[in-house]
């Protein structure tokens, strides 16, 4: 997953990066200005943006109005010190999805930051279930069988990505936008590296494949039509 | 009276009265003016047929005789013919017995009551007799008497008046219940005022500029003063508002940043190392934090004092010598301008005091320093100068060399929280309150303070304070 922060505290976009690479073993991107925000906002390649109200440049409303102008249906999580109702609900009417105001609590930036990812992506539950394949957003930690997969947090990452979106095809482009900063070179076969792996610790002990490469498309994690 | 009305219709009901006493006078008087001419012509026709009757006496030398028969006055009048010596010739007969109605009066008009009625009477001496036969120069003369009941008259008269007191009275009637109203619907336009005032919100919403709808053009002034004091009241809510809620923002993401720092450390297993880092870096945090609230204290507290004593209540301070005061913030500053390769060059002056408290002159130096060292180019110079300016005052310039303040952030710079270029600022800690301090500390300290760009380079800040020599 690939969260945006735009807010202007550094320490504090810092602080909320590191939480949640750490915890969630999201990508984390931080802008530290208004104008940079919206711009990579609009680059469409996040999963989650998390919005300070008040930036230099143009502020948080204005850059929640502009994104959802431009038809950018990214979940924003929006940051702000102003705890009246008519702000809150201004900036929720304005698009936002959910607000968290400061200070907050870590743990509950974190369940939301999870939770609005989950229901973007079609998923009510952290538990991501495919035929015997469940990965649990929360332990990060996947059971195919109920045997226990070992993965990377590489490998946890692309899998997840594929079991939030299952049933669709993701491209490889897809997938390095949603999984690595911004600046990660786009020609590398690391994608291909991946899903190898994957299929080797998921698929190959097993009776049913789930993991399927399209050709020149992508690929789709679905039950086998045979099965 | 407190009420406007009251006092405004007592005077119109006054002025009214005097004019109406003097209208209804008028009036009754030319009408009795008038009633009594006419009973006094009437009387005097009488009077005259009544005489036509009298004649000379051929029998007796100086006699007269009255014809009685001819007599047709009506039966209620009286009258009374005497020779000039006074002996009675004829008469009505209860006027002959008793001649005390008739008094002692000479010719002309009077009254008097008989019997209940009141009579007006004329009396005409030495009234001449014309001889009616040879019409020789008349030789005979007599006083008569002639009286008329006056009940008629007085009547009339009596009716006028009051006619005239009753029209009087309406008028008088008319003018209050006019008065009133039209004092009651002139005074409208103030209670409507009242009622606009009563629904302004501590806040000054909800008011809408009166002037447009106001009628009467006495209220305009009023309306016009009302509005210009609401919008004050308004412009001031609305700066002291967003002083606050910048102040609870600033507050907030403080609280925020050490909150996150700690609850980082919280999260997993962290080595030693690590724990050393973050409580560091959670110390540094709570500076900054300490940091800002110290500033914002810094100007309530200089705010309360010009709120509760007024401006230049510093007489009581110990003189501080300027250039000392200068040196040790330029002193303090070393270590900040050294990482920016600034240098900071000091142009010191004839020895001047100022009187202001030690903590507010270092803060205002140190503050307006570090403005100028942060906006220094690398390895560029801030120079500061001190100069005497006339009376007794004192002029100090602190110039750098960086890019300026741009034309749009040039007005608010003194504003609290504002920061021109926000991401800059945020680097270097900054909380847009340096400036707001700096022009606080001057103002209360009966100086002044202003900003600009030069034209070569760079942004000047110029501080005035009153001085005294050491």
């Amino acid at each position: 997953m690939h969260v945006l922060i735009i807010e202007d505290e550094e320490r504090l976009a810092q602080n909320l990066a590191k939480a949640i690479s750490k915890n969630a073993g999201f990508v984390v991107d931080v802008a530290l200005e208004g104008n940079e925000g919206l711009h990579l906002a609009l680059s469409g390649s996040f999963d989650l943006v998390v919005l300070d109200l008040m930036l230099p440049g143009i502020s948080g409303e204005e850059l929640l109005t502009e994104l959802r102008r431009a038809g950018n249906k990214t979940p924003v999580l929006v940051l702000t010190a102003k705890e009246d109702k008519q702000t809150i609900v201004g900036v929720l009417d304005n698009g936002a999805d959910d607000y968290l105001a400061k200070p907050f609590d870590l743990g509950e930036l974190l369940a939301r930051v999870k939770a609005l990812i989950r229901r973007s992506k079609g998923q009510a539950s952290s538990s991501l279930v495919l035929a015997d394949l469940i990965l649990d957003m929360n332990t990060r930690s996947a059971t195919r069988a109920e045997v226990r997969v070992e993965l990377t947090p590489m490998e946890y990452r692309t899998l997840e990505y594929l079991m939030l979106r299952q049933g669709s095809v993701v491209s490889k482009e897809e997938l390095l936008e949603h999984l690595y900063d911004y600046n990660w070179e786009k020609f590398s076969n690391v994608i291909e590296v991946y899903i190898s792996a994957l299929r080797r610790k998921i698929d190959a002990s097993a009776h049913e494949r789930l993991i399927h490469t399209l050709r020149g498309h992508g690929y789709m994690l679905r039950r086998s039509e045979a099965a | 009276m407190r009420s406007i009305r009251g006092r405004v219709v007592l005077l119109v009901l006054a002025a009214q009265l005097v004019a109406a006493v003097g209208a209804v006078g008028l009036s009754i008087w030319y009408v009795h003016r008038a009633v009594w001419s006419t009973v006094d012509s009437e009387l005097k026709a009488r009077m005259v047929s009544v005489l036509a009757l009298v004649d000379d006496d051929v029998k007796s030398p100086d006699g007269l005789t009255f014809d009685g028969d001819q007599v047709n006055i009506p039966k209620e009048d009286l009258f009374c013919i005497d020779d000039v010596h006074g002996g009675p010739v004829a008469g009505s007969s209860s006027w002959l017995t008793t001649n005390k109605d008739r008094g002692q009066h000479e010719d002309g008009a009077f009254f008097f009551r008989r019997g209940g009625v009141i009579y007006r009477a004329k009396a005409h001496m030495n009234a001449a007799i014309l001889d009616q036969e040879n019409h020789q120069i008349p030789q005979l003369y007599v006083n008569v008497y002639y009286a008329m009941p006056a009940n008629r008259a007085e009547a009339e008269i009596a009716n006028a008046t009051r006619i005239a007191i009753s029209v009087g009275l309406l008028s008088l009637l008319i003018s209050f219940g006019s008065t009133w109203w039209a004092v009651g619907k002139g005074m409208r336009p103030l209670t409507d005022f009242a009622h606009q005032a009563d629904l302004i919100e501590a806040d000054g919403a909800q008011f809408e500029d009166p002037t447009g709808t106001v009628r009467s053009t006495e209220l305009v002034p009023l309306a016009r003063a009302l509005h210009s004091l609401v919008s004050r009241l308004q412009r001031a809510f609305r700066r002291e508002r967003r002083f606050l809620s910048d102040a609870a923002h600033e507050l907030k993401t403080a609280v925020a940043i050490q909150k996150s720092t700690l609850q980082l450390l919280e999260q997993g297993k962290a080595s030693e190392e690590e724990l050393r880092e973050g409580i560091a870096r959670a110390l540094e945090d709570t500076s900054r934090t300490e940091n800002l609230v110290a500033n914002m204290l810094l100007l309530a507290s200089i705010d309360y004092f010009q709120r509760s004593t007024g401006k230049g209540a510093i007489d009581n301070e110990a003189p501080l010598g300027l250039n000392e005061s200068l040196q040790h913030a330029i002193d303090q500053l070393v270590p900040m301008a050294k990482i920016k390769s600034v240098s900071v060059v000091f142009d010191s002056c004839c020895d001047l005091r100022v009187r202001a408290p030690e903590y507010e002159l270092n803060q205002l130096w140190i503050n307006l320093l570090e403005n100028a060292i942060q906006h220094s180019p690398l390895g560029g110079e801030v120079k500061v100068e001190i100069s005497r300016i006339e009376g007794s005052a004192c002029r100090i310039l602190i110039a750098d060399a960086g890019p300026g303040i741009s034309s749009e952030d040039l007005p608010h710079v003194f504003e609290r929280f504002y920061r021109s270029d926000r991401s800059r600022s945020r680097l270097t800690g900054g909380f847009g309150l340096g400036l707001s301090i700096a022009k606080a500390v001057v103002e209360k300290n009966r100086g002044a303070i202003q900003i600009e760009n030069m034209p070569q380079a760079g942004a000047t800040v110029e501080v005035c304070l009153p001085a005294v020599d050491a």
